[in-house]
């Protein structure tokens, strides 16, 4: 037998992010809730598992998703009796976090909008199913209604939208409903109610970042893989080295035979919950 | 001989911290600040720079400066640091984005309405955050900032605030990262594997965009295998050419190489970097000295490699019936969720319909109850 030794750095854990009661799961059994199965530990057998697949050529196994793959029963016994220290990752009872950025898609993210500006306007009315509903003819309409021409030299878009919300007569109303009639709302509600220009599935515009803070906390540690020789010679026509939980560096440090490592000199290393 | 991947060092030089930290490390700073300095309660109003923080078996705390893995990554690949999930929305822009150096290794994740499938690829880039490698000491800094407060005391008047920031010399760092030639050899877009990097109907305007980037690239379409895998369904995609892949890998240690972070009054460059390429994994570690290649203009040149091919292509006849065979464990995994699904509906209907039927006989009693009452009050005596 020969123990693999393998160290990792920087592998990024999300403790804090909890299952809400809308989070879905797709996979090839279809769309489902999520079941409450957070694991507390930050490292099991599973993920073990995954890096001993990915480094003899095989691919990683959803812990949580159906997939078509199924795991290698060899690999995930020889991962299951793996020995891994992680390196402390907490004082006391608070963990050892860092504040790290991250991206949400806009169609799920909250959009502070934009604010209102002739150029934005231009861009929204660039295509409608109404062929009339052009920029100049929204320019001609609410110069009409507030009885003010060159009305883009004269006054802001922001400032024209507020003037045009105390107006009450059938073209200004007229407007709004064509407006709405074309799915152009957010324009509509910014000439009527008020507000910002919010997100709108026109990519004319969008362009706003959506950006959080989230912690991730870093682990770091050593794993050891008791080997038999044909894994070994898996593990030669692999890569050498794959990512663990959230980009997450493992490498391998070294190979010896098993008489030759004394595994009882070894400090706070274990074997993993399933 | 072939490369299967690509080992990096990364040396960096710095001048004061680029990398800051949010409050939640406060805590467990001041406590290292008690211990080992005897400071005082540390000012709400401070920033902190990022920093690994290490135990001793003592239960001693001690910390290392770094730059985290995000915020090379953001400095290796500038270009596309402005990009946002928004892009999606226009298929022109999506694919100008992805069809790129840029898109093939650092990868991405597009998730369009909910609906919709996302489109991903694996950063083929993993780089670990760069570590404090000499012996310089961070200091905590008094600084001073005009501007309106936001909150204002009745006795506090003035505009400018007292803060306290961390801060440090002459620095260097020091990273580990890899290049990973198999998953970089193949770009799929196929479901199946759940890794469709786009929509293989826009492969021919996917070809034209990447052409012009990689002059090389002629790529077509095809079903291909993982050589040794077990599970031997194939998936649809690419096969990016040696040349290709030369080409990548040089535009890549460039960019790695003149990466740089600039603050307003802080820096950090790449000052070294070497390379070591992989044909035995046992044989050629991160901690084995020997291999290793020194990166700069001239060894960039010249750099040449051949790499291990890991997907193999697949007869078309063949993969329509491996294919098939995805779509029926498919829609048997499918049925066996329904069935679950109806199964726990069924199971709510039953319990809704005893709690009504308790509800109407707790009514029921009660009204009897009341019913009584009512005769026994007619029937006491005036």
């Amino acid at each position: 037998m020969y123990l693999l030794l393998l160290k990792f750095k920087d592998a990024g854990w999300f403790p804090n992010h909890l299952i809400q009661p809308k989070d879905f799961i797709y996979d090839i059994g279809g769309k489902y809730r999520r079941e409450k199965t957070k694991n507390v530990e930050p490292l099991t057998s599973n993920q073990i598992s995954n890096v001993l697949h990915v480094l003899m050529g095989e691919r990683p196994v959803p812990t949580y998703r159906k997939s078509i793959f199924k795991r290698d029963e060899s690999i995930y016994q020889t991962a299951k009796n793996a020995l891994v220290k992680i390196n402390p990752y907490k004082v006391g009872d608070d963990l050892i976090t860092e504040t790290i950025s991250s991206k949400k898609i806009v169609t799920d993210s909250y959009s502070n909008g934009e604010l209102v500006t002739w150029e934005l306007i231009r861009r929204l009315l660039i295509s409608c199913r109404d062929k009339d509903l052009t920029y100049k003819y929204f320019i001609s309409e609410i110069e009409g209604i507030l009885n003010i021409s060159n009305i883009e030299k004269v006054m802001n878009a922001e400032y024209a939208c507020k003037l045009l919300r105390r107006c009450k007569d059938a073209r200004y109303k007229s407007l709004v409903v064509k407006l709405k009639d074309n799915s152009k709302m957010p324009l509509a509600k910014a000439i009527s109610e008020g507000g910002k220009l919010t997100y709108s599935s026109n990519p004319a515009t969008y362009y706003v970042i959506n950006r959080g803070i989230t912690q991730v906390v870093n682990l770091s540690g050593e794993i050891i893989f008791r080997l038999t020789k044909e894994q070994l010679e898996r593990i030669r026509n692999g890569k050498g080295s794959c990512t663990l939980l959230d980009g997450g560096l493992v490498y391998i440090t070294d190979c010896v035979r098993e008489d030759e490592f004394n595994l009882e000199e070894l400090e706070n290393f274990k074997i993993l919950e399933v | 001989m072939k490369a299967k991947s690509i080992l990096l060092r990364i040396e960096i030089d710095g001048n004061n911290v680029v990398n800051f930290d949010g409050d939640e490390q406060k805590p467990i700073y001041q406590k290292m600040m008690r211990e080992n300095f005897n400071y005082s309660k540390l000012n709400n109003n401070i920033k902190l720079a990022k920093k690994n923080i290490y135990i001793d078996p003592d239960g001693k705390l001690s910390h290392k400066i770094k730059i985290s893995s995000n915020c090379l990554r953001n400095a290796i690949f500038s270009a596309t640091k402005g990009n946002n999930s928004a892009v999606r929305q226009d298929e022109g822009n999506f694919l100008n984005n992805i069809a790129s150096i840029e898109g093939i290794v650092q990868g991405y994740m597009n998730a369009g309405k909910k609906e919709e499938i996302p489109f991903k690829r694996t950063s083929v880039l993993c780089v670990s955050s760069a570590e404090q490698d000499n012996s310089a000491v961070s200091k905590l800094e008094f600084c001073s900032r005009s501007g309106e407060k936001k909150k204002k005391d009745i006795d506090d008047v003035s505009d400018t605030s007292i803060f306290i920031k961390e801060d440090i010399g002459k620095v260097k760092y020091f990273s580990e990262g890899k290049i990973d030639l198999f998953e970089l050899q193949f770009v799929g877009c196929d479901q199946l594997k759940d890794r469709m990097s786009f929509n293989s109907d826009m492969f021919h305007k996917y070809k034209e965009i990447l052409k012009t980037r990689i002059t090389s690239f002629d790529s077509e379409l095809g079903y291909y295998t993982k050589r040794g895998e077990l599970n031997k369904i194939p998936e649809y995609g690419f096969i990016l050419s040696d040349e290709d892949i030369n080409f990548i890998v040089k535009e890549l240690l460039k960019n790695i190489y003149i990466a740089e972070i600039k603050r307003a009054n802080a820096f950090a460059y790449v000052s070294g970097l070497k390379i070591k390429f992989v044909y035995d994994p046992l044989v050629d570690r991160m901690n084995n000295e020997e291999g290793w290649i020194d990166i700069n203009k001239e060894t960039l040149e010249n750099l040449n490699f051949e790499v291990d091919r890991e997907y193999i292509e697949q007869e078309f006849e063949t993969s329509v019936i491996m294919k098939k065979e995805f779509e029926e464990v498919k829609e048997k995994e499918k049925q066996e969720r329904m069935a679950i699904n109806k199964a726990a509906q069924e199971d709510k209907r039953k319990k809704r319909e005893i709690a009504k039927a308790v509800k109407k006989a707790m009514e029921g009693e009660s009204k009897q109850e009341e019913q009584k009452e009512g005769e026994e009050l007619e029937q006491e005596p005036a």
